[in-house]
Protein backbone atom coordinates (compact mmCIF):
# COMPACT_ATOMS: atom_id res chain seq x y z
CA UNK A 1 0.00 0.00 0.00
CA UNK A 2 2.78 2.03 0.67
CA UNK A 3 4.87 1.80 -2.48
CA UNK A 4 1.62 2.08 -4.53
CA UNK A 5 1.13 5.62 -2.80
CA UNK A 6 4.94 6.50 -3.52
CA UNK A 7 4.04 5.60 -6.68
CA UNK A 8 0.98 7.37 -7.40
CA UNK A 9 2.79 10.70 -5.73
CA UNK A 10 5.31 10.09 -8.67
CA UNK A 11 3.01 9.72 -11.18
CA UNK A 12 1.71 12.87 -10.77
CA UNK A 13 4.34 14.90 -10.04
CA UNK A 14 5.55 13.50 -13.80
CA UNK A 15 2.79 14.91 -14.98
CA UNK A 16 3.05 17.95 -13.35
CA UNK A 17 6.65 18.30 -14.58
CA UNK A 18 5.13 16.97 -18.25
CA UNK A 19 2.27 19.35 -18.41
CA UNK A 20 4.51 22.80 -17.58
CA UNK A 21 4.78 25.13 -20.26
CA UNK A 22 8.08 25.38 -22.48
CA UNK A 23 9.94 27.67 -21.87
CA UNK A 24 11.06 29.86 -24.95
CA UNK A 25 13.71 32.66 -24.41
CA UNK A 26 16.13 35.23 -26.66
CA UNK A 27 18.80 35.38 -24.71
CA UNK A 28 21.34 37.76 -27.06
CA UNK A 29 18.79 38.28 -30.37
CA UNK A 30 15.51 39.33 -29.37
CA UNK A 31 13.44 38.96 -32.50
CA UNK A 32 13.61 36.12 -34.66
CA UNK A 33 13.88 32.52 -33.75
CA UNK A 34 13.27 31.72 -30.14
CA UNK A 35 14.69 28.82 -28.82
CA UNK A 36 13.66 26.41 -25.78
CA UNK A 37 15.57 26.91 -22.50
CA UNK A 38 15.98 23.34 -21.19
CA UNK A 39 17.54 22.32 -17.81
CA UNK A 40 18.46 18.98 -17.86
CA UNK A 41 21.06 19.09 -20.48
CA UNK A 42 23.98 17.20 -20.11
CA UNK A 43 26.10 18.64 -23.17
CA UNK A 44 26.44 22.30 -23.12
CA UNK A 45 28.84 24.99 -24.51
CA UNK A 46 31.93 25.83 -22.62
CA UNK A 47 31.32 29.49 -21.51
CA UNK A 48 34.93 29.49 -20.40
CA UNK A 49 36.20 29.29 -24.56
CA UNK A 50 35.94 31.68 -26.68
CA UNK A 51 33.53 30.68 -29.87
CA UNK A 52 34.64 31.18 -33.21
CA UNK A 53 31.85 29.68 -35.70
CA UNK A 54 31.81 30.18 -39.77
CA UNK A 55 28.22 29.76 -41.47
CA UNK A 56 28.29 29.45 -44.99
CA UNK A 57 25.09 30.50 -46.27
CA UNK A 58 24.00 29.13 -49.71
CA UNK A 59 20.15 29.71 -49.63
CA UNK A 60 17.63 30.26 -52.67
CA UNK A 61 15.94 32.86 -52.44
CA UNK A 62 12.34 31.45 -53.83
CA UNK A 63 10.14 33.00 -51.07
CA UNK A 64 11.81 36.27 -51.04
CA UNK A 65 9.28 38.11 -49.03
CA UNK A 66 10.18 35.77 -46.13
CA UNK A 67 13.86 35.47 -44.87
CA UNK A 68 15.42 32.36 -46.29
CA UNK A 69 15.00 29.32 -43.03
CA UNK A 70 18.90 29.04 -42.99
CA UNK A 71 19.68 33.37 -42.59
CA UNK A 72 17.51 33.28 -39.67
CA UNK A 73 19.33 30.30 -38.81
CA UNK A 74 22.15 32.28 -37.66
CA UNK A 75 20.05 34.04 -34.96
CA UNK A 76 19.33 30.60 -33.78
CA UNK A 77 22.68 29.59 -33.40
CA UNK A 78 23.73 32.82 -31.36
CA UNK A 79 20.94 32.48 -29.23
CA UNK A 80 21.25 28.52 -28.39
CA UNK A 81 25.31 29.51 -27.79
CA UNK A 82 23.91 32.02 -25.44
CA UNK A 83 21.43 30.09 -23.69
CA UNK A 84 24.07 27.60 -23.27
CA UNK A 85 26.03 29.96 -21.20
CA UNK A 86 28.41 31.83 -23.78
CA UNK A 87 28.51 35.65 -22.99
CA UNK A 88 27.96 37.30 -26.18
CA UNK A 89 31.39 38.87 -26.00
CA UNK A 90 32.80 35.40 -26.35
CA UNK A 91 30.78 34.56 -29.17
CA UNK A 92 32.56 35.87 -32.51
CA UNK A 93 30.23 34.34 -35.55
CA UNK A 94 31.18 35.36 -39.28
CA UNK A 95 28.23 34.49 -41.97
CA UNK A 96 29.83 33.85 -45.36
CA UNK A 97 27.27 34.50 -48.58
CA UNK A 98 27.36 33.25 -51.75
CA UNK A 99 25.72 31.48 -54.66
CA UNK A 100 21.98 32.59 -54.51
CA UNK A 101 21.71 33.66 -51.32
CA UNK A 102 23.87 36.72 -52.15
CA UNK A 103 20.76 38.75 -53.62
CA UNK A 104 19.85 39.00 -50.28
CA UNK A 105 22.52 41.45 -49.19
CA UNK A 106 20.88 44.32 -51.45
CA UNK A 107 19.21 47.21 -50.27
CA UNK A 108 15.85 47.90 -50.46
CA UNK A 109 15.42 49.41 -53.70
CA UNK A 110 17.90 46.86 -55.53
CA UNK A 111 15.54 44.24 -53.70
CA UNK A 112 12.52 45.49 -55.19
CA UNK A 113 13.57 45.80 -58.25
CA UNK A 114 14.46 42.37 -58.27
CA UNK A 115 11.92 40.59 -56.51
CA UNK A 116 9.04 43.02 -56.57
CA UNK A 117 8.80 43.40 -52.36
CA UNK A 118 10.60 44.94 -49.51
CA UNK A 119 13.59 43.12 -48.85
CA UNK A 120 13.07 40.99 -45.52
CA UNK A 121 16.52 40.63 -44.43
CA UNK A 122 17.52 44.30 -43.48
CA UNK A 123 15.87 44.16 -39.99
CA UNK A 124 17.67 40.69 -39.92
CA UNK A 125 20.74 41.95 -40.51
CA UNK A 126 20.46 44.93 -38.61
CA UNK A 127 19.34 42.42 -35.67
CA UNK A 128 22.59 40.36 -36.45
CA UNK A 129 24.80 43.63 -36.08
CA UNK A 130 26.91 40.93 -33.68
CA UNK A 131 28.35 38.82 -36.21
CA UNK A 132 30.07 39.82 -39.14
CA UNK A 133 28.18 39.72 -42.37
CA UNK A 134 30.34 38.70 -45.31
CA UNK A 135 29.16 38.39 -48.85
CA UNK A 136 31.39 36.68 -52.28
CA UNK A 137 32.69 39.46 -54.60
CA UNK A 138 32.83 36.76 -57.56
CA UNK A 139 28.90 35.97 -56.70
CA UNK A 140 27.78 40.08 -56.53
CA UNK A 141 29.09 39.89 -60.15
CA UNK A 142 27.41 36.41 -61.30
CA UNK A 143 24.24 37.37 -59.79
CA UNK A 144 24.37 40.94 -61.70
CA UNK A 145 24.29 43.01 -58.12
CA UNK A 146 26.36 46.03 -58.28
CA UNK A 147 28.62 47.10 -55.02
CA UNK A 148 27.13 50.48 -54.18
CA UNK A 149 23.94 48.45 -53.55
CA UNK A 150 24.92 46.42 -50.57
CA UNK A 151 24.13 47.35 -47.21
CA UNK A 152 26.43 48.63 -45.36
CA UNK A 153 26.55 45.71 -42.85
CA UNK A 154 27.75 43.23 -44.88
CA UNK A 155 31.95 43.54 -45.82
CA UNK A 156 32.37 42.27 -49.46
CA UNK A 157 35.21 39.88 -49.54
CA UNK A 158 37.59 38.78 -52.13
CA UNK A 159 35.48 35.33 -52.70
CA UNK A 160 33.38 33.29 -50.67
CA UNK A 161 36.33 30.35 -50.92
CA UNK A 162 38.76 32.48 -49.41
CA UNK A 163 36.86 33.76 -46.89
CA UNK A 164 35.86 29.89 -45.83
CA UNK A 165 39.29 29.05 -46.22
CA UNK A 166 40.92 31.85 -44.03
CA UNK A 167 38.40 32.02 -41.27
CA UNK A 168 39.23 28.13 -40.95
CA UNK A 169 42.86 28.74 -40.29
CA UNK A 170 41.89 31.20 -38.21
CA UNK A 171 40.32 28.84 -35.62
CA UNK A 172 36.75 29.51 -36.64
CA UNK A 173 34.43 25.94 -36.06
CA UNK A 174 33.30 25.63 -39.78
CA UNK A 175 29.15 25.31 -41.21
CA UNK A 176 28.02 25.29 -43.93
CA UNK A 177 24.11 25.11 -44.29
CA UNK A 178 22.35 23.96 -47.60
CA UNK B 1 12.83 34.27 -92.63
CA UNK B 2 13.44 38.27 -93.01
CA UNK B 3 12.42 38.71 -89.17
CA UNK B 4 14.37 35.63 -87.84
CA UNK B 5 17.60 37.43 -89.60
CA UNK B 6 16.90 40.22 -87.84
CA UNK B 7 16.33 38.70 -84.63
CA UNK B 8 19.69 36.75 -85.02
CA UNK B 9 21.21 40.15 -85.81
CA UNK B 10 19.43 41.44 -82.33
CA UNK B 11 20.72 38.22 -80.61
CA UNK B 12 24.26 38.97 -81.95
CA UNK B 13 24.22 42.42 -81.22
CA UNK B 14 23.42 41.70 -77.31
CA UNK B 15 26.10 39.02 -77.61
CA UNK B 16 28.59 41.66 -78.18
CA UNK B 17 27.32 44.12 -75.97
CA UNK B 18 27.20 41.67 -73.31
CA UNK B 19 30.90 40.66 -73.99
CA UNK B 20 32.14 44.16 -73.99
CA UNK B 21 30.58 45.10 -71.05
CA UNK B 22 31.18 41.96 -68.84
CA UNK B 23 34.08 41.93 -66.45
CA UNK B 24 37.16 40.21 -67.72
CA UNK B 25 38.26 37.00 -66.22
CA UNK B 26 41.77 36.89 -64.74
CA UNK B 27 44.01 33.32 -64.31
CA UNK B 28 46.74 34.41 -62.05
CA UNK B 29 48.16 31.27 -61.00
CA UNK B 30 46.10 28.39 -63.10
CA UNK B 31 45.98 29.52 -66.78
CA UNK B 32 43.74 27.21 -68.42
CA UNK B 33 40.92 26.63 -65.88
CA UNK B 34 39.35 28.67 -63.03
CA UNK B 35 38.74 32.44 -64.49
CA UNK B 36 37.65 34.66 -61.95
CA UNK B 37 37.08 38.08 -61.27
CA UNK B 38 39.49 40.40 -60.41
CA UNK B 39 38.44 42.31 -57.15
CA UNK B 40 40.63 45.17 -56.01
CA UNK B 41 38.07 46.80 -53.74
CA UNK B 42 37.38 43.53 -51.90
CA UNK B 43 38.24 44.46 -47.97
CA UNK B 44 37.71 41.14 -46.76
CA UNK B 45 40.57 39.44 -48.10
CA UNK B 46 42.84 36.30 -47.01
CA UNK B 47 45.88 36.83 -45.10
CA UNK B 48 48.69 36.62 -46.94
CA UNK B 49 51.19 36.50 -43.35
CA UNK B 50 49.70 33.27 -42.91
CA UNK B 51 50.43 29.46 -44.23
CA UNK B 52 47.40 28.53 -45.97
CA UNK B 53 46.64 24.74 -45.37
CA UNK B 54 43.43 23.46 -47.77
CA UNK B 55 42.47 20.23 -47.84
CA UNK B 56 39.36 19.55 -50.33
CA UNK B 57 37.09 16.68 -50.66
CA UNK B 58 36.17 16.25 -54.24
CA UNK B 59 32.86 14.59 -54.58
CA UNK B 60 31.03 15.44 -57.50
CA UNK B 61 31.33 13.90 -60.82
CA UNK B 62 29.75 15.01 -64.21
CA UNK B 63 27.81 13.36 -66.83
CA UNK B 64 29.71 14.34 -69.64
CA UNK B 65 33.23 12.37 -70.20
CA UNK B 66 33.85 15.30 -72.38
CA UNK B 67 33.76 18.18 -69.80
CA UNK B 68 36.45 19.13 -66.63
CA UNK B 69 34.38 18.28 -63.57
CA UNK B 70 33.44 21.52 -61.94
CA UNK B 71 34.62 19.99 -58.47
CA UNK B 72 37.95 19.95 -60.04
CA UNK B 73 37.84 23.63 -61.86
CA UNK B 74 36.49 24.65 -58.77
CA UNK B 75 40.18 23.82 -57.26
CA UNK B 76 41.72 25.93 -60.30
CA UNK B 77 39.00 28.84 -59.20
CA UNK B 78 40.30 28.27 -55.29
CA UNK B 79 44.41 28.69 -56.00
CA UNK B 80 43.46 31.99 -58.62
CA UNK B 81 41.01 33.32 -55.74
CA UNK B 82 44.06 33.41 -53.57
CA UNK B 83 46.29 34.55 -55.43
CA UNK B 84 44.20 37.41 -56.69
CA UNK B 85 42.96 38.53 -53.24
CA UNK B 86 47.25 38.60 -52.07
CA UNK B 87 48.18 35.16 -51.39
CA UNK B 88 51.73 34.26 -52.41
CA UNK B 89 51.74 30.89 -55.00
CA UNK B 90 54.16 29.13 -52.25
CA UNK B 91 52.56 29.43 -49.30
CA UNK B 92 49.24 27.96 -50.51
CA UNK B 93 49.11 23.93 -49.74
CA UNK B 94 46.38 22.47 -51.36
CA UNK B 95 45.44 18.77 -51.15
CA UNK B 96 42.83 16.71 -53.00
CA UNK B 97 40.46 13.66 -51.56
CA UNK B 98 39.39 12.67 -55.21
CA UNK B 99 36.49 9.76 -54.57
CA UNK B 100 32.74 9.10 -55.36
CA UNK B 101 31.64 10.05 -58.71
CA UNK B 102 34.74 12.32 -59.24
CA UNK B 103 37.65 8.89 -59.34
CA UNK B 104 36.74 8.86 -62.92
CA UNK B 105 38.80 11.98 -63.57
CA UNK B 106 41.88 9.84 -62.16
CA UNK B 107 41.99 6.98 -64.56
CA UNK B 108 44.77 7.77 -67.60
CA UNK B 109 44.28 8.85 -71.19
CA UNK B 110 44.69 4.97 -72.24
CA UNK B 111 42.12 3.48 -69.96
CA UNK B 112 39.46 6.96 -69.87
CA UNK B 113 39.74 6.13 -73.87
CA UNK B 114 39.18 2.66 -73.36
CA UNK B 115 35.95 3.61 -71.31
CA UNK B 116 34.26 7.06 -72.33
CA UNK B 117 36.04 6.62 -76.39
CA UNK B 118 37.31 10.11 -75.82
CA UNK B 119 40.70 11.47 -74.15
CA UNK B 120 40.81 12.44 -70.49
CA UNK B 121 39.99 16.29 -70.08
CA UNK B 122 41.32 16.75 -66.74
CA UNK B 123 45.15 15.59 -67.41
CA UNK B 124 46.41 19.30 -68.76
CA UNK B 125 44.58 20.64 -65.39
CA UNK B 126 46.23 18.10 -63.34
CA UNK B 127 49.44 18.84 -64.76
CA UNK B 128 48.46 22.69 -63.80
CA UNK B 129 48.02 21.29 -60.41
CA UNK B 130 50.56 19.31 -59.76
CA UNK B 131 53.07 22.79 -60.99
CA UNK B 132 51.24 25.18 -58.42
CA UNK B 133 52.33 22.27 -55.62
CA UNK B 134 48.61 20.55 -55.34
CA UNK B 135 48.62 17.04 -54.12
CA UNK B 136 46.28 14.77 -55.97
CA UNK B 137 44.87 11.61 -53.83
CA UNK B 138 42.62 9.06 -55.25
CA UNK B 139 40.78 6.99 -52.94
CA UNK B 140 41.74 3.63 -52.71
CA UNK B 141 37.86 2.37 -51.67
CA UNK B 142 36.53 4.38 -54.54
CA UNK B 143 39.12 2.44 -57.26
CA UNK B 144 39.00 -1.00 -55.74
CA UNK B 145 34.93 -0.82 -55.74
CA UNK B 146 34.52 0.47 -59.16
CA UNK B 147 37.35 -2.22 -60.28
CA UNK B 148 39.49 0.10 -61.31
CA UNK B 149 43.56 -0.86 -61.79
CA UNK B 150 45.48 1.56 -59.40
CA UNK B 151 48.17 1.37 -61.80
CA UNK B 152 46.77 3.24 -64.60
CA UNK B 153 45.77 6.34 -62.64
CA UNK B 154 46.77 9.63 -64.16
CA UNK B 155 50.66 10.27 -63.25
CA UNK B 156 49.91 13.66 -60.99
CA UNK B 157 47.48 11.17 -58.84
CA UNK B 158 48.68 8.94 -55.69
CA UNK B 159 46.55 6.38 -53.94
CA UNK B 160 44.98 7.53 -50.44
CA UNK B 161 44.07 4.68 -47.47
CA UNK B 162 40.68 6.45 -48.43
CA UNK B 163 39.15 9.90 -48.82
CA UNK B 164 38.04 9.78 -45.13
CA UNK B 165 41.31 8.92 -43.89
CA UNK B 166 42.93 12.07 -46.05
CA UNK B 167 40.06 14.51 -44.59
CA UNK B 168 40.33 13.63 -40.89
CA UNK B 169 44.24 13.29 -41.06
CA UNK B 170 44.60 16.68 -42.98
CA UNK B 171 42.23 17.96 -40.75
CA UNK B 172 44.01 17.53 -37.44
CA UNK B 173 47.23 18.93 -39.02
CA UNK B 174 45.57 22.47 -39.32
CA UNK B 175 44.32 22.28 -42.67
CA UNK B 176 40.71 24.47 -44.04
CA UNK B 177 38.35 21.89 -45.12
CA UNK B 178 36.31 21.84 -48.08
CA UNK B 179 33.88 19.98 -49.97
CA UNK B 180 33.35 20.14 -53.74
Amino acid sequence: MKYFLILIILFFLNLAGQTQEPKWVNPIIKSYRRILDLENVDVKPDPSLEYKILVELVHDMDNPSAPNFLATNVVRLINLHGVGGVKPENLKVAVVIHAKATNSVVNNEAYQERFEVDSPYLTLDEELSAAELIVCRQSLTMFGNQRENVIPQIKVATSALTAISTYQLKDYAYFKWD
Amino acid sequence: MQILKRLSFSFLFLILANTAFSQAFINPIIKGYGGIIDAPHALEKPDPTMEYKVVIDIATGDSDPEAVMYSLQNVARLLNLHAMGGMPANKMNVVLAIHGGAIWSTLDNETYKAKYGVDNPHLPLFKELENAGVRLFACSQSLMGREIDHAKLASEVKVATSMLSVMTTYQLKGYAALKF
